[in-house]
């Protein structure tokens, strides 16, 4: 089982490159709070100032894409937890079920988003290319647009390399060619497709929710 | 279902997170429409950090996870937190007075 | 007084060194038991594709240098223009596009880059005792990213450069500046994440790989002020990354937030960017603090004074760093009330600051202490750091900023903490740890004078912009009123010798890499377990892993400090 080498040379035990690897990952998401940060402070700011335009713009999202989404990508969340613990049981088979269904469902979240753009474009929702907005204050309601694109747009390349990383481990897994069950590597990426989730469930109800019982 | 049989013994207690996660997910989607003035903003953020905080705590493993983890996955919030306290404190004093 | 002196040394000047003899008897040890870093690997790919810290250290220390006389070039024509009132050397556009490449390169390539990615990936694992970072190849990386922004930096200056300050202030970057913004603006943010990267991996090495015995309160104060500045670069950059991502996309698209022409407010673009750049001052800072306290302990043969308060000090820095942004935006259209808060947490930072330079101080009391070249920029640095903290606080009185804001002021302010304090550590420390890092010794009489000349030419070239700022002189101008011209001669003088001095260690220290004494493994009898291995170490640093069984900065026996009396060498030598 434990053919491939799974412990680097500048460690002295597993445990310690498990330790090593998990930690190098936290703070990596923590970084990427504070980069989706930046862009949600922008967020915040000219909702307080325009609300009116803010809710307004809010209202014409396409809220049952962004609902089946999130339901989606919530799900790839259960999928990439248990090829984690399948990973902890050495069970090989299980794991490239689990993570074959979650670049699927991740592929599917950038099918609906891709259409979800398309839809917009054609409702002249693009910010700078394409945008006429005959509700209240159209100056503002281009701003929400652009931060839209924007929150979503960054969601994506993410989602996009956490789609590819789940493949390419995917591929390590099937040929043993990973230590999967020593080295934290399933782990971590577990944690980075966890994060884009967790990115995602708080720019749901900041782009979709706001404004819809007015 | 094939699936089902290669994770023999794996759901719990995943499962019941994301029944949770769905449930929440419908809650939050229906009381949008349910007119709360500013506390739909409350209750949509509410739900959503509630759902974050199932998703770090199970599917993160955080609630396993020894301090160290628990310092660098707080970290970020915090300092998120401190941006926009001292942002908004120039924005909402704006208005107070001579200024 | 006794003196430590290099082999080198004690020839010259006399041999009053006790400590020549120890030395002499270590030298070349363990160096036939395992091939140098340096020799483990021949040519050029051995070097560009290597995931030992020690290389990747000398990597960045090159790419680093070039950035460096890139950044004095523009430095040294903007001082030539200001030698006259009139603007006759550069046009007024040529000249904005001066400072804003010598702020750019020295800011992002230079300082930032400048201790933690060489001085501090060489010595971190070597302090803690381990064979390389926790992440090897992220740290090849985080070098190869750096080029690659370098790259684009360049791009810009060839293309015809760019005007808006190292700040980036929007609306001018995003609508009316005419330079190459969005090529320079990439740069940076690539350079962010070889930032985040090299932080990243040192919090994790320092977490998880310190050497048995080595706990928390036995880490060198040199690797706790890495870690302090990691955490900066971690929490402090990415916002960065996004407002410079906002900057690029809207002035590509011509839409987005900080137009005020098109709904959106400038002042959001300030806060993005001091959230980040105020902290980085202290990215440009808080190493240099650790190399000073490594070098004035050894040189004083002192324990520090205070490793607790030290140790905090540097981590409320770190944190209480982010509280003050506010501080560059009084005038910026911010609500007062922010200001004042703002102004009274400035004050509150300079308190871990003053406990430093207290401690430092108290450190030197008692000691022994030796003049040598480290030593020298050491006690540079206490000194200026001290001047431009000081003058921190000045212009952190809200009032008093009102009046010296964008002027001459804020300039010395800061070269004072960045220049005369971070790039005399930075010497300081190559000085400290040449031997270490080259097996050669410098020439230590040619190496005093470069600091000493340093120390000079830096207060001729910055103190007389203090004055120029208080009587009214704004920065960013290339022409000015004729009764400002002396002070202008003055700092352009004093930037010739600046200049001469950061030529003379560049001189001499290639000299030495083929015409100096080969270095015993601990040339200065000091303390830390870099001396403990070979000099240069070997490829995995320690031929077994080090076991830490003493205090930090153990030169004497606890409360006995060794006052006069070095002549028992044993007080300060490594246990063997
Ligand atoms: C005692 C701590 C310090 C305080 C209270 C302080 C305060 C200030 C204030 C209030 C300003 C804004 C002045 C203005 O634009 O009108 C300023 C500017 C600046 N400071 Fe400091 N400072 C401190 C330490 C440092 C350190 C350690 C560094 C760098 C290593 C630094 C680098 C800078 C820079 C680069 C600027 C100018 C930025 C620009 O506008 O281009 N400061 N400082
Ligand atoms: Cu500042």
């Amino acid at each position: 089982m434990s053919d491939p080498q799974a412990l680097a040379e500048q460690f002295d035990d597993l445990g310690q490159q498990r330790h090593a690897a998990e930690l190098g990952m936290w703070i990596f998401l923590a970084t990427e709070a504070l980069f989706f940060g930046g862009l949600l402070l922008g967020y915040a700011v000219y909702r307080h100032l325009y609300p009116e335009a803010w809710f307004a713009a809010a209202r014409e999202t396409e809220i049952l894409i962004g609902t089946a989404n999130t339901a989606i990508l919530l799900t790839s969340s259960l999928t990439m937890w248990l090829a984690v613990r399948a990973g902890e049981e050495g069970r090989r088979d299980a794991v490239t079920l689990a993570l074959g269904l979650t670049a699927t469902l991740g592929a599917f979240f950038l099918g609906l988003k891709a259409y979800e753009y398309y839809l917009d474009w054609d409702n002249s929702l693009v910010p700078g290319l394409r945008f006429a907005f005959e509700k209240a204050d159209p100056e503002h309601a281009e701003i929400f647009y652009y931060l839209y694109f924007f929150l979503t747009g960054v969601h994506a390349v993410h989602l996009t390399v956490a789609i590819t990383a789940v493949l390419v481990v995917l591929f390590l897994v099937r040929t043993g060619r990973l230590a999967y069950q020593q080295s934290a590597t399933l782990t971590v990426l577990g944690l980075y497709w966890h994060l884009v989730d967790v990115v995602w469930i708080f720019l749901y109800p900041l782009i979709y929710l706001p404004g819809r019982s007015q | 279902m094939r699936a089902i049989g290669a994770f023999h013994g794996l759901w719990w207690p995943g499962i019941l997170v994301w029944v949770t996660l769905m449930a929440l997910l419908g809650l939050t989607w229906g009381l949008a429409y349910v007119p709360m003035g500013v506390f739909n903003t409350v209750v949509s953020m509410g739900i959503g950090t509630l759902k974050a905080l199932l998703v770090a705590l199970f599917f993160m493993h955080l609630k396993e996870s020894g301090p160290v983890l628990r310092l660098a996955a707080c970290a970020g919030l915090v300092w998120l937190a401190v941006l926009f306290a001292f942002t908004f404190a120039d924005y909402l004093s704006r208005g107070w007075g001579p200024g | 007084m006794n003196t430590i002196v290099d082999a080198q040394g004690s020839g010259s000047s006399g041999g009053s060194g006790s400590h020549s003899l120890p030395r002499q008897a270590e030298r070349g040890v363990g160096r036939e038991e395992a091939t140098s870093y340096l020799t483990a690997g021949h040519g050029v790919k051995s070097w560009l594709f290597t995931t030992d810290h020690k290389r990747i250290a000398i990597l960045y220390a090159l790419t680093i240098t070039v950035f460096f006389f890139i950044g004095g070039a523009a430095a040294t024509l903007i001082r030539m223009e200001l030698f006259t009132p009139a603007g006759d050397l550069v046009s007024a556009e040529g000249y904005n596009k001066l400072f804003t490449l010598h702020g750019v390169i020295m800011v992002w390539f230079f300082l930032v880059p400048a201790i933690p990615a060489t001085l501090g990936n060489f010595l971190l694992p070597l302090m803690l005792g381990a064979r390389d970072l926790a992440f090897p190849r992220l740290n090849l990386m985080s070098w190869w990213l750096i080029v690659i922004a370098g790259a684009f930096v360049l791009y810009v200056l060839v293309m015809g450069g760019v005007d808006t300050g190292w700040t980036f202030y929007a609306p001018y970057s995003t609508t009316y500046s005419n330079g190459y913004v969005v090529a320079a603006a990439a740069g940076i943010f690539v350079s962010g994440f070889s930032t985040i990267a090299t932080g990243l991996n040192f919090i994790v090495t320092t977490h998880t790989m310190r050497a048995p015995g080595m706990h928390w309160f036995r880490v060198p104060l040199f690797v706790w002020s890495i870690y302090a500045t990691a955490l900066i670069m971690l929490l402090a950059t990415p916002v960065l990354a996004m407002a410079l991502l906002l900057i690029m996309i809207e002035r590509l698209l011509g839409v987005g937030i900080f137009d005020p022409a098109l709904g959106g407010d400038p002042v959001l673009f300030e806060h993005l960017f001091w959230f980040y750049s105020h902290p980085a001052v202290y990215i440009m800072i808080l190493p240099g603090m650790g190399v000073v306290t490594e070098i004035v302990t050894c040189f004083a043969r002192r324990r520090i004074f205070g490793y607790q308060f030290m140790v905090y000090a540097l981590l409320s820095i770190a944190v209480v760093g982010f509280f003050v942004w506010g501080h560059h935006m009084f005038v910026a259209g911010q609500s007062m009330y922010a200001g004042l808060v703002f102004s009274f947490l400035s004050y509150v930072i300079a308190v871990p600051s003053a406990i430093k330079v207290f401690n430092w101080t108290a450190t030197l009391y008692r000691g022994s202490i030796v003049l040598d070249a480290p030593m020298l920029y050491a006690l540079g640095f206490i000194g200026l750091f001290t001047m431009g903290g000081l003058t921190g606080l000045f212009v952190a009185s809200l009032p008093i900023d009102v009046h010296v804001h964008d002027t001459y002021f804020v300039v010395a302010h800061f070269h004072y903490v960045m220049v005369g304090g971070m790039v005399s550590a930075f010497f300081g420390g190559l000085h400290f740890w040449w031997p270490k890092i080259t097996g050669r010794l410098y020439p230590e009489a040619w190496a005093r004078f470069a600091a000493l000349l340093m120390f000079f030419g830096f207060n001729m070239t910055f103190f007389p912009q203090f004055i120029l700022g208080w009587m009214g002189m704004p920065r960013r101008y290339h022409e000015y009123p004729s009764e400002f011209q002396v002070y202008h001669v003055l700092s352009s003088a004093g930037a010739v010798v600046l200049g001469a001095a950061y030529l003379l260690p560049l001189g001499y220290f290639l000299w030495s890499l083929r015409y100096g004494q080969p270095a015993s493994d601990n040339p200065w009898d000091a303390k830390g377990l870099e001396w403990r291995t070979a000099s240069p170490p070997p490829k995995h640093n320690f031929p077994s892993t080090p076991r830490v069984d003493e205090e930090a900065y153990d030169y004497h026996p606890p409360r006995r400090p060794p006052g006069g009396h070095l002549d028992h060498p044993s007080d300060g030598r490594p246990a063997s």
